[in-house]
């Protein structure tokens, strides 16, 4: 009897199977092509433009808004942990914008965009959505755009490729941006491009001046625009 | 629907779930599965967790069972030993139809090899990531209630 009890109130182990349990990342690419078909069933062509911090990812959708502004109705979403400065400054071209505060967030992902997609008005056929400056959190994030597009320039230094491979791999397309300052920063801009063909063959790369527009036609090329 | 989940997921832990880097959110989906999965088998005291972190997830281990360790202060999985894999990546190639691990370049400048987003054999198509993108709990052990099983 005293034996007995004893046993019971060892309780038991025992080993639960979880790896048929929802994956967060898996979620996520599932809500990201549910994104994409919404969006292409609205007629809407889509871009994810992602990049380091003071890149120019900005500046270059000013310049493509301007450029593709007679051809396009365009509207933006603008990722950004707390102000609206980025969405002010590509509003400021006639664009549509619609603000998404991430808060504390590194990353935009596709549950905030499936939110925000509802808000975009009817009448806009491209839109823009700018993710939060960091090349890494966002490569693991698709949100379900047709391109995506990552933004890096020469005075980050010469490293920024060869750190961040995964969201290379993800990017349809990579700008290679400030050229013109390659020159003073010491950067090869070629061997940006070598690092970005080695671990991704398939993404192509565009070198821009986004200040003077050089590398615009290009890059407007590349996303298929 | 989707916002009904995040909900749910998030009802888990109070005020702490304010997302950080992107390891919490991961650790945030990892430790619902963890607490649901062993609640829904009457577990009293979660002893062991197995997690499998994809080579092209852009995660660090230690970082995700830093998250984890936090997420499950005052839970049942409290004192639970957390054991990580890591799955190494698997690819198709649509051209030639290669399946296997990517190609990896060595670079003596870095401490750690580059996967090459190329098809290691026909160096041309576009590969497809069959494996290594995820991070899942793979099982756990857990110790059930005494009084469930005279039940």
């Amino acid at each position: 009897m005293t034996f007995h009890t004893y046993s019971v109130k060892l309780g038991m182990h025992k080993i639960v199977d979880l790896a048929s349990e929802e994956s967060l990342l898996a979620h996520n690419r599932e809500l990201a092509e549910k994104i994409n078909k919404q969006l292409k069933e609205r007629g809407i062509r889509s871009v994810d433009v992602m990049g380091a911090i003071g890149s120019g990812k900005t500046t270059i959708l000013e310049k493509l808004s301007e450029r593709l502004k007679d051809r396009y109705r365009i509207g933006a979403l603008a990722g950004d942990l707390t102000t609206t400065i980025d969405a002010d400054r590509i509003g400021a071209h006639g664009v549509k914008t619609f603000q998404i505060n991430t808060g504390k967030e590194c990353h935009l992902d596709a549950h905030f965009i499936s939110h925000a997609v509802d808000k975009v008005s009817e009448d806009i056929d491209l839109l823009f959505i700018e993710n939060v400056g960091n090349l890494i959190c966002p490569a693991d994030f698709p949100l379900g755009a047709d391109k995506r597009m990552v933004v890096i320039s020469v005075t980050e230094g010469p490293y920024m490729v060869k750190k961040h491979p995964y969201i290379f791999r993800e990017a349809d397309v990579a700008v290679i941006n400030k050229k013109d300052l390659a020159e003073p920063m010491q950067v090869s801009v070629k061997q940006l491009k070598e690092d970005v063909k080695t671990i991704s063959p398939g993404t192509r790369v565009v070198i821009m001046c986004a200040r003077t527009g050089e590398g615009i036609e290009e890059l407007i090329l590349a996303l298929e625009l | 629907m989707c916002s009904h989940r995040r909900r749910d997921r998030r009802a888990y832990f109070s005020p702490r779930t304010l997302g950080l880097m992107h390891e919490m959110s991961v650790a945030q989906g990892a430790a619902e599965a963890v607490l649901k999965g062993a609640r829904r088998e009457g577990a009293v005291k979660i002893i062991r967790i197995n997690l499998e972190v994809g080579q092209l997830t852009f995660l660090n281990p230690e970082q995700v069972i830093f998250w984890l360790k936090e997420l499950f202060k005052d839970t049942e999985a409290e004192e639970a030993e957390i054991i990580h894999k890591i799955i190494p990546a698997r690819v198709r190639c649509s051209r030639c139809g290669y399946e296997g691990p990517l190609q990896v370049k060595e670079d003596p400048l870095f401490h750690q090899a580059l996967p090459v987003f190329a098809c290691p054999k026909c160096e041309r198509g576009s590969l497809e990531i069959l494996e290594g993108r995820d991070c899942i709990v793979r099982d756990i052990e857990i110790e059930t209630s005494p009084d469930d099983q005279t039940e």
